[in-house]
């Protein structure tokens, strides 16, 4: 991390869906329609994600800085539908990486173990 | 479903952020109708999917509007936080204005209800309207590049304004000659052009089979779906080829593409299918056509310079305009007469737009009843407004109050805005039901009057526009008695207040200016719907020369292949009529190659000879008749005598004119016995009859009835039976087709009607546009009975005092009534004085739809006028009732 960087950790925890497309922007590059599409096969039993909301998510992760809008990729096919291709910024995947181990720390810790043991 | 989401979603958007809406409008639009698209291929549910998909974005963007502005603000704040010091934001003045709107609105029930309503009543009726306006006169037709597509009319330097026809010599002439059109199609509509598909079940069909040029659909920019159009060397007599609609397609073959290359039987003859059409294509000017023939187009003897029957569209060449192609046109036929005097003097070629063409007649009317709904929603905003400057005044102390405590003016305008603007906005999603269902009435009750009807549909960006109209106007009359309250002087209004009088002089007057305002434009309005009903009731009394009544009519078509004979199509019908004549109810029975009131048809030359012996070509209209056609339709035989049944094939030809004909060629002199020239063949006139009119209108026509008896061989004639009955003509349908079924098993019995529906029909245009005028007198008198009403109840309630005083004084109750009464009376005056010289003034609009009677005719003017003046001393009744019954103790106690 750069010095003089926000620490990514101001910006846990993330809620479900700014995790999703965060994630999947982490991986590549996506165009908005793209993400919901992406979102739908990596997450299939998460909380669906909506145009109306992404653009939402999409806008505050601009402004914050955790997002940031690429050239299409060269294979996009080029018709006359507006298209803008948005990746995470450096600080967009450290936030997504610091979400995802705070996740893996809470499904690890003992309490939540128990919780999905009592359930079998 | 197709457009209303996008637009649903468009608007939702508009809520957002300017710098949202700037940055992601587009890309979120397109990205939604891209997942969209996506959806509608799902299976199964297409429709469900693509619902729930809408439904989770719209509502995904309404939860996202608030996070979006106050994403902005903390973005704002970071730089410029020091111009708020109290920390109250915009958005949060304006959630507080919209909870305060909504808990004033609850409270107020009925007042949110009548501005709702009374909005909702004028947007839907505009919305629904303009939609018809915009689907059938401003859309482009369903061609690509329309804007060059011309149709080309037969016309004379004589009667520039006639539209006849084209012969198949000129129009060759035109297609060979002239540089400026790049295709011209050719099409033959006239009716004969039906035919017998038999079915595999060996049952007939009678279909609309049309034949056309080689380059008919190309002009049209029209592909077929499989298989070919037809070639130039197909347009010739005998080519048994054949292109079928889409929907003939599937109806016989199931979309079989397999069907090309295969035969189909038409009139007893067979014909190969080589293409089918898309299902988009349509011709504007035939309508629904069901196959396409190729047209015979050979230069022979029956293709003659004198023979009107072709109908043409052309393309414009790039770059070249109307008027460059109509030179060239005019400089052909002029080459024409030079060449070929007999028939080509005089004659011209009119190069008309297509557009124009197709949508020329209806305009007018469309324009004036938009022109009528605007009118609505200008009394439903005036309404609306006297609603809210009442309140206004009612609300004046709370506002003093409000203001004394500090309250910034900004606030309180801020506060009155959004609460117009809330009622605007509900009045709108409201409205939008309204002309939802709005256009599905006019699509009911017009299917007939409207050309290209069958494209009308609900269009989101005329709500939009209505929507912003309304607000616009909401904001106006809000504006003002917002601004006017918050000038006020607190103290003023809070002394006022304890006089329990409020309002004050300018606010009545300029409620009494809104009311009368409302009063004169609905006067316009009933003036219109007045003439309007006038000219339909003038059109229903028009003496068409005949009787409508009792008549049943329908068409039987011979095929040709097994009616090859004159003598045989002759024996039919004959055997037929007689059959139909020992019918029940039957009182006689006729047939004719067109009905009379069914428009201009077979215009031929009459030849006669001048008193120098010279030819001399007249014009009249032919109908080729058989049976009792007088008797049937009741049209009277003046002079002479009646076809006879000596009146055959092998004896001299006779003839029965018109008498308008009659005293057009002969003048004083008898005409019995005169000779004249047609198609070939002398005839004789044998009698005079009555002038059958030539449209529903009454027009007059100069006619020439022929017997089929002589005349079978001229062609095949497609003949329409009349059968006059005596009380029941829809009752003799089924048994004429059960004789028919008798005589010939597959023969079809062709269009069933009354002579009253073929009329009606006719008249229906004039039927819708009198009833949607109608309809929006009606709401506009409402509207201004409701303003009348609510002006007046309010002055009483604000004068209890003063009639508490007047009665302990000993008034008379019916004086204090006539008191109220003539306040209404005088603000009605004077808006009806306003509306009177508002409806002259515009009484010109109304000069192409009005008939048999003026746009200025007097009658209406006092009817209407009449009746307003009732209905607001109807609406003043009420409340000048209600202050007799002040009681004039407690009036004067509570003051």
């Amino acid at each position: 991390m750069a010095p003089g960087s926000p620490d990514p950790r101001n910006f846990l925890p993330l809620t479900p869906l700014d995790f999703q497309v965060l994630t999947l922007l982490a991986a590549r590059e996506h165009h908005g329609y793209g993400i919901v599409q992406a979102s739908a096969e990596a997450f299939p039993e998460q909380p669906a994600l909506d145009l109306g909301s992404l653009y939402r998510i999409i806008s505050r992760m601009l402004d914050e800085g955790l997002i940031r809008e690429v050239a299409a990729p060269a294979e996009s096919p080029s018709d006359r539908r507006v298209r803008r291709y948005y990746l995470a910024t450096r600080l967009g995947r450290a936030v997504a990486r610091a979400e995802a181990s705070r996740l893996q720390d809470l499904l690890a810790s003992p309490a939540t173990l128990a919780l999905l043991e009592a359930r079998r | 479903m197709t457009r209303l989401d996008v637009a649903l979603v468009a608007l939702i958007l508009r809520l957002f952020p300017r710098a949202f809406r700037d940055r992601f409008g587009d890309e979120l639009l397109a990205a939604y109708q891209e997942q969209r698209d996506a959806l509608a291929t799902t299976r199964p549910r297409p429709g469900r999917a693509v619902r729930a998909h809408a439904l989770r974005t719209m509502a995904g963007l309404l939860r996202s509007v608030a996070a979006v502005h106050a994403q902005g603000r903390r973005r704002r704040s970071s730089f410029a936080s020091d111009h708020r010091p109290h920390g109250t934001t915009t958005m949060q003045h304006l959630a507080g204005d919209l909870r305060l709107t909504m808990r004033l609105l609850r409270k107020q029930p009925g007042f949110a209800a009548v501005a709702i309503l009374t909005l909702a009543l004028g947007i839907g009726a505009n919305t629904a309207v303009f939609s018809v306006l915009n689907s059938v006169i401003l859309a482009p037709l369903p061609y690509d590049e329309p804007r060059q597509l011309v149709r080309l009319y037969t016309t004379s330097a004589e009667h520039p304004e006639r539209r006849e026809f084209l012969t198949g010599p000129d129009i060759l002439d035109v297609r060979e000659q002239i540089a400026a059109f790049s295709s011209i199609g050719i099409n033959y509509t006239y009716r004969e052009q039906g035919a017998d598909l038999t079915t595999r079940d060996g049952q007939p069909e009678r279909i609309r089979v049309m034949p056309v040029s080689a380059d008919y659909f190309a002009t049209l920019r029209a592909t077929p779906l499989i298989g070919r159009t037809f070639e130039r060397a197909e347009e010739r007599e005998g080519t048994r080829r054949v292109i079928l609609s889409h929907a003939l397609w599937t109806a016989i073959a199931g979309r079989d593409p397999g069907m090309i290359g295969r035969t189909i039987e038409l009139n007893g003859e067979t014909h190969e299918v080589i293409g089918v059409m898309r299902p988009t294509f349509q011709d504007v000017v035939t309508g629904d056509v069901n196959a396409w023939i190729p047209a015979n187009l050979e230069r022979t003897e029956s293709n003659q310079r004198g023979n009107h029957y072709l109908t043409a569209i052309a393309r414009l060449e790039r770059g070249i305009t109307l008027a460059q192609a109509q030179a060239q046109v005019d400089a052909l036929m002029k080459r024409l007469a030079e060449e070929f005097p007999d028939s080509n003097a005089d004659r011209l070629l009119r190069v008309v737009p297509l557009h124009e063409d197709v949508v020329g007649e209806s305009a007018s009317a469309v324009y004036v009843l938009m022109g009528a709904s605007g009118l609505v929603l200008l009394i439903a905003c005036l309404n609306v407004a006297n609603l809210f400057i009442t309140r206004a005044i009612a609300q004046s102390r709370d506002t003093a109050i409000r203001t004394a405590l500090g309250a910034g003016r900004q606030r309180l305008i801020g506060q009155r805005l959004t609460e117009s603007l809330v009622v605007a906005a509900v009045g709108g999603a409201v409205g939008s039901l309204v002309a939802w269902w709005g256009v599905k009435v006019l699509l009911a009750v017009s299917p007939t009057s409207l050309p290209r009807a069958e494209s009308v549909g609900f269009d989101p960006r005329l709500l939009a526009f209505a929507i912003v109209v309304t607000a616009v106007t909401g904001l106006l009359f809000g504006a003002w008695p917002a601004l006017r309250a918050a000038r006020a002087d607190p103290r003023d209004a809070l002394h006022d207040g304890s006089r329990g009088n409020t309002g004050g002089r300018a606010s009545r007057r300029a409620r009494g200016a809104l009311v009368a305002s409302q009063v004169s434009v609905s006067l316009m309005l009933l003036v219109g719907a007045g003439v309007l009903i006038r000219s339909f009731i003038a059109r229903q009394n028009v003496d068409l020369g005949f009787q409508s009544a009792e008549v049943a009519t329908f068409e039987v078509h011979l095929p040709q292949a097994r009616y090859a004979a004159p003598e045989s199509r002759a024996r039919f019908h004959d055997a037929y009529m007689s059959r139909l004549r020992t019918l029940p109810g039957v009182e006689a029975v006729a047939v004719t190659s067109w009905l009379p009131a069914n428009g201009r048809y077979h215009v031929w030359g009459y030849g006669i000879r001048d008193a120098a012996g010279e030819r001399e070509w007249l014009a009249a209209q032919v109908r080729v008749i058989d049976g009792d056609f007088l008797g049937a339709m009741r049209v009277p035989l003046i002079q002479g005598r009646s076809f006879a049944e000596s009146d055959g094939l092998d004896t001299a030809g006779v003839a029965l004119i018109s008498h308008s004909l009659a005293t057009r060629v002969y003048g004083a002199s008898d005409p019995l016995g005169q000779r004249f020239r047609m198609s070939g063949r002398d005839f004789t006139v044998v009698g005079v009859t009555g002038n059958a009119a030539q449209d529903a209108s009454g027009a007059e026509t100069d006619v020439v009835y022929l017997t089929h008896d002589q005349f079978a061989a001229n062609r095949n004639w497609a003949l329409t039976y009349v059968v006059r009955t005596n009380g029941h003509p829809e009752q003799v349908i089924a048994p004429a087709r059960n004789v028919l079924g008798e005589l010939d098993r597959a023969l079809v019995l062709h269009q069933p009607r009354t002579m009253d529906a073929v009329l009606a029909r006719h008249r229906s245009r004039e039927r819708f546009t009198m009833l949607l005028m109608g309809t929006f007198a009606a709401i506009a008198l409402s509207l201004a009975a409701v303003g009348v009403y609510g002006v007046l109840s309010y002055a009483v309630t604000q004068r209890t005092h003063e009639m508490g005083v007047r009665m302990a004084l000993g008034a008379h109750p019916s004086h204090i009534r006539s008191i109220v009464i003539r306040q209404g009376l005088v603000i009605a005056g004077v808006g009806m004085a306003a509306g009177l010289a508002g409806a002259l003034a515009l009484s010109q609009v109304l000069d192409s739809l009005a008939f048999g009677v003026s746009p200025r005719d007097p009658v209406v003017f006092v009817t209407v006028s009449l009746v307003l003046a009732a209905v607001v001393v109807l609406a003043a009744y009420v409340p000048a009732r209600r202050a007799t019954r002040v009681d004039p103790l407690e009036s004067l106690r509570a003051g």
